[in-house]
C-alpha cells in the first residue's frame, strides 16, 4: 500500500496511506494534477494545519475513507442535522476551540463530508438560541449601531421559505 | 497557542444552511458580518419568497425592506380586498423588482386584470407565474347568481357566453377576459380561473409547462399548444372537458399529469410520454392497459387512488419494457398486477388486505429492483404473512434502499435476509417494531448506512433506542451501526406500564 508524507505547520512529519490522504480535495489535486510526486520522499506541506488537529483529522479520515460518494444535491437529506452518525457525534464530543480548529482544517483541505457534519454539529449549537446567546456561544461581538438590531427583527418578517 | 480561531465567511455560509429559514434569519441579528451572510448575494437567491397579505402594511414593507426586495427572487401576492392605493404600490414593487424569476398571485379576477396586465410584459426575467382566482366575497345578490352558473354548465354554453358578453357590455360580472402576456415564462399554473368566468388569453411564446385546476387557457395565436409538460386538474366545470380533456395534438409532450379527471375508455396518444401521472382519476383496465403498454418512451408512472370503472378486474397484468419507476397507491382492495422488468425503483401502498398478498410475488417480475418502498394506507396496519415473508428481499439482489411504511414489524425475522453488502438505507415509516427486532435488524445488515425510523412505535424491550428513558449502552442501535445515520423522528416509545 503506497503511502506519502505530510507536514504541519509545526513541523510534524506524518506518513499516511494515499488513500486516506485523498479524503482531502487539496491532497488529490496536488497529487493529482499538479503532478506532486509522492515517491520522492519529500513531505507535503500543509502549512495552515497543527499536527494536533492534523492527528485528529486522519483519525476521521481513517474511519470514513471507504465511504460512497455523498449523493449530490439530495433535497431530502440537505437540511436534516439530526443524522450525525454516533461514531462522528464521538468524534466531535471536544471543546468548541477545537471543534472550530477541525472546521477550518477542513475546510483549507476541502472535506467536504468532514465539514458538513462539522456544520451540523454547530447548526444544533445555534438552534434554538436568541441572536444573544449565539453572540456568547461564540465569542462574538455585537458591532450593530444601538437599534438597529431591533429593525432586522422587525423587516424579518415578511419572508418566508420556498416550498 | 495560537488566538481564538475564526471561522471564514463561507464556513459560516455552510453552517446557516443547516437552519430553518426562521432562525436563519434571526441569526442576521447576531452580527455585521452574519447580517450581510443572511442577506447576502448567495444566500438568498431564489430561496425567500415575499409574501404579502391583506393585513400588510404596503407603505411600511417599501420603505424598510428594500434590501429585502432587492433579494427575492421570489413573490407570493395574496391580494384579496386590496385597495386602490394598495394595487398601484403593487404595480411600482412589481416593475421595480425586474429579475424576479417566480411570481404567484392570489386574487379576484378585478385585482389580478388591475395588476398583471400593465406589468408582466416587463417582467422578462420571470420564468414562473401561478395565478388563483378566489372570488370576492360579496353579500350582493349578482354575485351568487353568478356562482349558481358556474356549477350547472348549459348546453349550448358558448352561446351563452357570447350572449352574456353582448348582454353585459364591457362591465360584465359574468365574463372577464385577462390578456397576458411575457415572453420568458416556461412554466404557467392556474388554478379556479373557472369559478370566477376569468378567461386567460394568454401569449406566452416560451412556455412549456402548464398546470390547470379548474382552468382554461386560450390561446390568442392560431398556433396549437405544444408543450412538453402539462398537469390538469379539476375539469369537470370546463367548457371543453365533457369530450376532450387532453387535445391529441401534442406531439411532443413528455410529462403528463391528470388528476381529478375522467379518461374513459379512450386511449391516451402521447406516444413520447416520459412520465405520466394518474391521480384520483376513472378510467378503464383495459384501454389504460393498451395506452400503457403503445408508451414505449414511458419510464416513470404513477397511479394514485385511480378508480377502475369495471367491477372487477381483469386477471392480466398492466405490462411496459420501459418503466423503471412505478408508483401505486390506493385506498381500495385492488389488486393491479404488473410485469415491469426493467423497474428500478416501485413505491407500492395499498390496503392491509391486499399488501401482505402483494409482498409475496413483488420480486417475481421485477428482479433489477433498487429501491422498495412498500406499505399500506393510512389508518392501517399491514401484517406480513409469514415470519419470513421479509426475506423475499433475498430475491432482489440490486436492492439498496428499503422503505417499509405502517406494516407491522413485531414478529419479522430479519435474521434470514441474506443481503449483507448491497443493501445500504433502511427506512422505517409507521411502524411498530420492538427493540429485539430492531437489534437483529442491526445484526443482520451491519454494513448499513442509513437507518431511520419515522413516526414509529417503539416497542418492548426499548433498551435498544436511544430515545427510550431506560435505553442501555450497549444495547443501542447507534452503538451497534457504527458506521450508520439512525434517526428517530417523531417516534413513540411505548413504555413498561402501558404493554398490556
Amino acid at each position: 500500500m503506497s503511502t506519502i508524507k505530510l507536514e504541519t505547520s509545526d513541523g510534524v512529519k506524518f506518513t499516511v496511506k494515499t488513500q486516506v490522504a485523498k479524503c482531502s480535495g487539496t491532497i488529490r489535486t496536488m497529487l493529482e494534477d499538479i503532478g506532486i510526486n509522492p515517491q520522492d520522499g519529500e513531505a507535503i506541506p500543509l502549512s495552515n494545519v497543527h499536527s494536533t488537529i492534523l492527528q485528529k483529522i486522519l483519525v476521521w479520515a481513517e474511519h470514513h475513507v471507504d465511504d460512497p460518494e455523498p449523493p449530490r444535491d439530495d433535497a431530502d437529506a440537505a437540511k436534516r442535522t439530526d443524522d450525525i452518525c454516533s461514531w462522528d457525534e464521538d468524534f466531535l464530543k471536544v471543546d468548541q476551540r477545537t471543534l472550530f480548529d477541525v472546521m477550518l482544517a477542513a475546510n483549507y483541505l476541502d472535506m467536504k463530508q468532514l465539514i458538513a457534519v462539522c456544520c451540523k454539529t454547530v447548526a444544533n449549537m445555534i438552534k434554538g438560541k436568541t441572536a444573544d446567546q449565539i453572540r456568547k456561544t461564540f465569542n462574538i461581538e455585537n458591532d450593530f449601531p444601538p437599534g438597529d438590531e431591533d429593525k432586522i427583527r422587525l423587516r424579518n418578517q415578511f419572508c418566508e421559505e420556498r416550498r | 497557542m495560537s488566538e481564538y480561531p475564526v471561522l471564514p465567511p463561507e464556513v459560516i455560509e455552510l453552517i446557516l444552511e443547516f437552519l430553518p429559514l426562521r432562525e436563519r434569519l434571526a441569526t442576521a441579528a447576531v452580527c455585521k458580518q452574519w447580517y450581510d451572510l443572511v442577506f447576502g448575494t448567495k444566500f438568498c437567491r431564489q430561496r425567500l419568497v415575499l409574501r404579502v397579505e391583506p393585513g400588510n402594511n404596503l407603505v411600511q414593507l417599501q420603505q424598510n425592506n428594500s434590501l429585502l426586495l432587492e433579494r427575492c427572487r421570489a413573490m407570493h401576492l395574496q391580494l384579496n380586498g386590496i385597495d386602490d392605493e394598495g394595487i398601484v404600490l403593487l404595480k411600482d414593487l412589481l416593475m421595480a423588482n425586474a429579475t424576479m424569476l417566480r411570481l404567484s398571485v392570489v386574487g379576484s379576477t378585478r385585482e389580478l386584470k388591475s395588476i398583471l396586465e400593465d406589468t408582466l410584459p416587463g417582467l422578462d426575467q420571470l420564468i414562473g407565474l401561478e395565478i388563483q382566482i378566489r372570488v370576492e366575497q360579496s353579500p350582493e345578490p349578482e354575485e351568487v347568481t353568478s356562482g349558481e352558473l358556474g356549477e350547472v354548465p348549459s348546453e349550448n354554453e358558448e352561446d351563452r357566453v357570447l350572449n352574456m358578453i353582448s348582454d353585459c357590455g364591457g362591465a360584465s360580472t359574468f365574463i372577464t377576459t385577462l390578456n397576458l402576456a411575457n415572453s420568458s415564462i416556461k412554466y404557467l399554473a392556474l388554478k379556479d380561473t373557472n369559478c370566477d368566468h376569468t378567461y386567460i388569453d394568454g401569449n406566452f411564446p416560451s412556455l412549456t409547462n402548464v398546470s390547470m385546476r379548474n382552468s382554461v387557457l386560450c390561446s390568442a395565436s392560431d398556433d396549437a399548444f405544444d408543450f412538453e409538460e402539462l398537469s390538469l386538474s379539476h375539469f369537470e366545470g370546463s367548457t371543453e372537458s365533457d369530450d376532450e380533456p387532453v387535445s391529441d395534438e401534442m406531439a411532443h409532450l413528455k410529462k403528463l399529469c391528470l388528476a381529478n379527471t375522467s379518461i374513459d375508455s379512450r386511449m391516451l396518444r402521447f406516444l413520447a410520454l416520459t412520465e405520466l401521472r394518474l391521480v384520483e382519476t376513472k378510467t378503464v383496465f383495459a384501454s389504460l392497459r393498451d395506452s400503457i403498454s403503445a408508451m414505449k418512451q414511458l419510464l416513470k408512472w404513477e397511479l394514485i387512488d385511480v378508480t377502475f370503472q369495471e367491477d372487477t378486474l381483469p386477471n392480466t397484468s398492466f405490462t411496459s419494457d420501459s418503466i423503471t419507476n412505478y408508483k401505486f397507491y390506493c385506498a381500495k382492495d385492488y389488486t393491479v398486477q404488473v410485469d415491469f422488468p426493467n423497474l428500478e425503483c416501485l413505491s407500492y401502498i395499498s390496503t392491509s388486505q391486499v399488501a401482505p398478498k402483494m409482498f409475496e410475488q413483488i420480486w417475481i417480475n421485477h428482479r433489477k429492483l433498487q429501491r422498495l418502498s412498500f406499505g399500506v394506507c393510512e389508518g392501517q396496519i399491514g401484517k406480513f404473512l409469514t415470519k419470513s415473508s421479509i426475506a423475499h428481499i433475498n430475491n432482489l439482489p440490486t436492492l439498496k434502499i428499503l422503505q417499509l411504511v405502517r406494516m407491522s414489524l413485531d414478529s419479522a425475522d430479519w435474521s434470514q435476509c441474506r443481503h449483507r453488502n448491497q443493501l445500504q438505507k433502511i427506512r422505517l415509516v409507521g411502524c411498530p417494531i420492538d427493540g429485539r427486532g430492531a437489534q437483529q435488524l442491526a445484526a443482520t445488515f451491519p454494513e448499513l448506512r442509513e437507518l431511520f425510523l419515522d413516526h414509529c412505535h417503539l416497542r418492548q424491550p426499548t433498551d435498544a433506542f436511544e430515545i427510550a428513558e431506560n435505553f442501555s449502552e450497549q444495547q443501542a442501535l447507534r452503538r451497534r451501526l457504527e458506521r450508520c445515520r439512525v434517526s428517530y423522528y417523531d417516534c413513540h416509545v411505548e413504555d413498561s406500564l402501558g404493554s398490556c
